[in-house]
């Protein structure tokens, strides 16, 4: 549902609500790097670890930039959402994004996901937690505790009659 | 390729697999082409792999070209039924019906590709819906001529079947002992029998025993995602095999019928398209296949001095009396554990409220059951995505206490003709500069009061079972959204008002007959087709035989 291109009409909708700055990194490699790291700590902060993998522990943050390659509109839509939490971290904290601590992280992005339907913040947060979470649980790390270890087949359910052990 | 053949079976699905096997085993040499490509089970259906939880897998050629007209507004009386997400919000944000597609494969076997296995025969009462209701068309045939056609289909593709079938009359045992429940499915069951109503182990073309040639089911539930294993009944690993093995017909992928040729007096054959590029493959018997979207779309693109308004289209009719599938689900959690992940996609069936005149106040009848798998909430995804709000720890917590846990019912129903809803050819077309086939979708007054009333048994079920409140439905009142589609060359008994005779033969062209579900007068109250479109096809090639 997450995975089709993006309606040119919403995005376009959503850049007007709030001008966005990306960082101020001065040279392209050094911008890409620093966007990499922001999407890092989001995927982290949608999928913190615990006695399962963080996201970027899968490198989820990394399949999201390589999907969003794939996608019209969304690597804008990534670069204009992270600048957005950069110019809140900075406006509200004083401080770059990554530097914070993560539970002001937390509140930053909870702050996007939150925001008016149809705004840059809220369909960035929609849309990155929902390709995070598709991205991290198709790995089969992720699973741990679900009660559900392995694909659907070759086994399939032999214990589908049971209760659930 | 040949460029003569004898019979010429265009399209492998349902209809098309079950006539191509009925000749070969009878002596005769058949050819099938199919526009689509072929599916390998052990290499296309990729659920032994991490990411198995993807939809039936896409290739080139796979789907067929349509496009859908503006659907009808909503209005405010469906506000409370229609689709929605408790995280995602409403399905349909706009203010008409919106379309969620046709929902089909193109390929070696059809849609049996993606089916969930179930093998219905029709209410025996269904088949009488002019006569006794006023309403669609009459069947031109009784239950009683197409029983052994449906035992026939039953032990081809292996069904599996309770020992005594309430609503159906049948002439023996169903092949294979049907399925046992999953533990999941016996919790929503009760909340069936809670409400004072009746349930059955569902007929599946899903093997509980293996045969000679195909395991039993695993009960991985992933039927819709194709089956890997084979015990899936599907059209490629059955009629077709069999087909094949006899050295009597030939089976083409990639190759697509474009026009359908005639000199006047009888169909001569058909011009094809394939990466050799465009040729007419001649054939003494045309048999057409492609579902109840493509075939009128043939027909009519098929339109010459000798049938200038279409071919077959003598009574108007070729497109006309479009029905869809009418659906509604519900999914809620249960407070327990289940394991609502495993089993079978369908395992029992209501059909209690499946006869016509089964819904109070409604003509048309439905019916329910287990709905996990078809609403696609089997898999760690879907439960991230769709069923746990939020994110973060809490988000990870929940998760681990919720897998399993969702239980969802479906409800199938009646779709009845309106002159609203049919088939016709787009202004749009394809890249061999044909038009497509354009859906016109139109839900009446008592469309819309069936639904309502399935959505409400949906939502009584869920209770009953001991469910939590619903977070999310869906719903064919704003959402056009069809894998069952029928009707467009409805067969009849008189060449005044419908396509072809009672055994899909065109009442003109006599060496062509049709084998899908354009062919059904009504839709039965949600029974699966795929069994009968088999029944129909096999009858219609023995009439062929015997009457040339």
């Amino acid at each position: 549902m997450t995975s089709g291109k993006m309606s040119r009409r919403v995005f376009t909708r959503a850049l007007g609500v709030v001008p966005v700055v990306i960082a101020h990194a001065p040279q392209a490699e050094a911008q890409s790097r620093i966007l990499t790291e922001m999407l890092a700590t989001v995927v982290d902060v949608i999928v913190p670890g615990d006695e399962t993998p963080a996201a970027s522990d899968l490198g989820i943050h990394v399949r999201l930039i390589d999907q969003a390659r794939r996608i019209p509109n969304y690597p804008a839509l990534l670069s204009e959402g992270l600048g957005w939490l950069e110019q809140r971290a900075r406006t509200d904290h004083g401080l770059p994004f990554l530097q914070l601590s993560m539970d002001r992280k937390e509140a930053l992005f909870a702050l996007a996901f939150d925001a008016a339907p149809q705004s840059l913040p809220h369909v960035f947060a929609r849309r990155v937690r929902d390709d995070a979470l598709t991205a991290y649980y198709r790995d089969a790390r992720a699973w741990g505790g679900l009660g559900f270890d392995q694909p659907i087949q070759p086994a399939g359910y032999p214990d589908h009659q049971d209760p659930p052990a | 390729m040949s460029a003569e053949h004898d019979f010429l079976v265009i399209g492998s699905g349902a209809g098309g697999g079950a006539a191509a096997w009925r000749l070969a085993t009878l002596g005769h040499r058949v050819t099938v082409i199919e526009a689509g490509p072929v599916f390998d089970p052990a290499l296309d259906y990729r659920l032994a792999d991490a990411d198995w939880e993807q939809p039936f897998p896409k290739k080139p050629g796979s789907t067929g070209p349509y496009d859908v007209a503006p659907l009808q507004p909503l209005t405010q009386e469906t506000a409370d039924i229609r689709s929605w997400n408790a995280q995602n919000g409403p399905y349909v944000t706009g203010d008409r019906r919106q379309s969620f597609g046709y929902h089909h494969v193109r390929g070696v076997g059809g849609s049996s590709l993606h089916f969930t296995g179930e093998a219905h025969r029709m209410h025996p009462r269904s088949l009488r819906m002019a006569s006794d209701f006023g309403v669609a068309a009459d069947w031109p045939m009784d239950y009683a001529a197409l029983e052994p056609y449906w035992s026939l289909a039953e032990a081809t593709v292996g069904v599996a079947g309770p020992d005594e079938d309430r609503r159906c009359p049948r002439s023996g045992p169903y092949p294979q002992t049907a399925h046992p429940l999953s533990y999941a499915s016996r919790v929503l069951a009760r909340g069936v029998e809670s409400l004072g109503a009746r349930w059955q182990q569902n007929a599946l073309a899903v093997l509980s025993s293996p045969t000679e040639d195909r395991p039993n089911c695993n009960h991985c539930g992933g039927c819709l995602r194709g089956c890997p294993l084979t015990d899936k009944g599907s059209i490629d690993v059955t009629y077709l095999r069999q087909a094949v093995a006899t050295g009597r017909c030939d089976v083409l992928p990639g190759v697509e019928a474009l026009q359908i040729q005639t000199d006047g007096q009888r169909v001569t054959g058909v011009l094809v398209a394939s990466r050799q590029g465009q040729q007419v493959l001649t054939a003494g018997v045309v048999i057409v296949a492609c579902g109840a979207i493509q075939t009128p779309r043939l027909l009519l693109n098929s339109a010459d001095a000798h049938s200038p308004d279409g071919l077959c289209n003598e009574s108007g009719q070729v497109g006309r009396n479009f029905m869809e599938t009418l659906l509604t689900t519900s999914s809620a959690l249960h407070p327990e554990r289940l394991g609502s992940h495993r089993g079978l996609p369908v395992d029992w069936v209501s059909w209690d409220w499946n006869a016509p005149d089964a819904i109070p106040g409604v003509i048309g009848g439905c019916r329910f059951g287990p709905a996990m798998a078809e609403s696609d909430l089997v898999g760690p995804v879907a439960y991230a995505t769709r069923v746990v709000p939020g994110w973060g720890r809490a988000h990870k917590r929940a998760m681990r206490e919720s897998f399993g846990r969702v239980l969802s019912i479906a409800g199938l129903g009646e779709s009845l003709p309106h002159p609203a809803s049919r088939i016709s050819l787009s202004d749009r077309t394809d890249p061999h500069g044909l038009p497509v086939p354009r859906i016109h979708s139109y839900l009446d007054d008592m469309a819309i009061a069936r639904l309502r009333f399935m959505t409400e048994t949906c939502r009584a079920i869920l209770s009953a079972a001991g469910c939590g409140p619903v977070f999310e439905e869906f719903s064919s009142v704003d959402a056009f959204s069809s894998t069952h589609v029928f009707g467009t060359c409805r067969m009849g008994r008189s060449p005044d008002d419908s396509v072809t005779d009672a055994y899909g033969r065109s009442h003109r062209w006599r060496n062509l007959m049709i084998a899908d579900a354009s062919l059904f007068p009504s839709s039965g109250g949600g029974e699966s087709p795929g069994l009968t479109i088999q029944a129909l096809a096999l009858r219609g090639v023995d009439h062929l035989l015997e009457t040339p």
